[in-house]
């Protein structure tokens, strides 16, 4: 069988759990013994970069699923942040040591959400008690030119 | 690379989508007859029991697909089929699939489905608000259709 430059080749090899299945098997053509698997690089990549955003996933959303809000910020305390979304609800949604809060790549603090910021929650689950896993805060407004 | 990219990115899509009750296609064209899949997550800890569609005004509901395990009803106005209802035990970490066939409007445009929830202990989950809510209505997005010579 020819194989392409550039493409990985693989042969295993099905091990018999019993003598009478290896006199079956030693019967059978070589080919017949073997899985071949041709596995092209970039589709190697492919499926690696997909399984480390699906590991990477499960991680961050605890109970396998992410819910995110946006909206504006109302209020916000030391213990829990108002949001109110696009639809007119306002949230509460608590603030915990394991919050994280973002500005772009950036890291900010919690201080840095203020009544006014655009912001997007992860809220996990999305089950109540809501609690915020990542605030991450809209950019800062551009100061006009004078 | 690029493909491991765009991959990443459904991914990423796809997953953050699944944890709400969600409507597939997301995408359809204007007056096509259309198989529509409801998907239906249970996510907290107690059981979802049924599960009410409100069919958009310009949407038309021809019927929808039996299978085993749950029961259905419809509630009419005239002869349109306004609502759907699918009752079945969905439990904890448990995913229901409900068909339905319809329509599409003819115009394009985006078509929000209005969805409620309702667990055993008489709570529910309206998924009715827009991106962004806690809980957004699916929304299809119907574009025109490629006109014939």
């Amino acid at each position: 069988m020819a194989v392409a430059a550039g493409n990985w080749y693989t042969s295993f090899v099905i091990s018999p759990a019993y003598p009478d299945e290896i006199e079956k098997m030693e019967s059978l053509q070589p080919n017949h013994m073997q899985v071949r698997v041709i596995m092209n690089r970039r589709t190697a990549v492919v499926l690696g970069v997909a399984l480390l955003v699906l590991t990477a996933r499960a991680a961050w959303a605890h109970d396998g699923h992410i819910h995110t809000i946006m909206g504006t910020v109302m209020e916000r305390d030391a213990q829990a942040v108002q949001v109110k979304t696009p639809g007119g609800e306002t949230l509460s949604i608590a603030i915990t040591d394991k919050t994280r809060v973002v500005r772009g790549k950036q890291k900010a603090a919690v201080a840095d959400v203020q009544k006014g910021s655009r912001v997007v929650v992860d809220i996990g689950n999305g089950e109540d008690p809501l609690i915020a896993n990542e605030i991450r805060l809209g950019p800062l407004p551009v100061a006009p030119k004078k | 690379m690029r493909a491991a990219m765009l991959m990443a990115v459904a991914l990423l899509t796809a997953s953050a989508v699944d944890a709400h009750v969600t409507i597939w296609p997301q995408e359809s064209k204007a007056g096509a007859g259309e198989r529509y899949t409801v998907r239906v997550p249970t996510e907290g800890k107690v059981t979802t029991t049924e599960v009410e569609l409100e069919v958009p005004a310009d949407v038309r509901v021809s019927g929808v697909l039996i299978g085993a395990g749950f029961t259905y009803e419809f509630r009419r106005d005239g002869d349109r089929i306004v609502a759907v209802t699918w009752k079945q035990d969905i439990k904890p970490s448990e995913y229901a699939e409900f068909v339905f066939f319809a329509v599409n409007p003819k115009t394009a445009g985006p078509v929000a489905w209005r969805v409620h929830q309702r667990y055993q202990d008489g709570t529910s989950a309206d998924w009715t608000g827009v991106e962004g809510d806690r809980r957004p209505a699916s929304v299809t997005r119907i574009v025109a259709a490629p006109k014939t010579k």
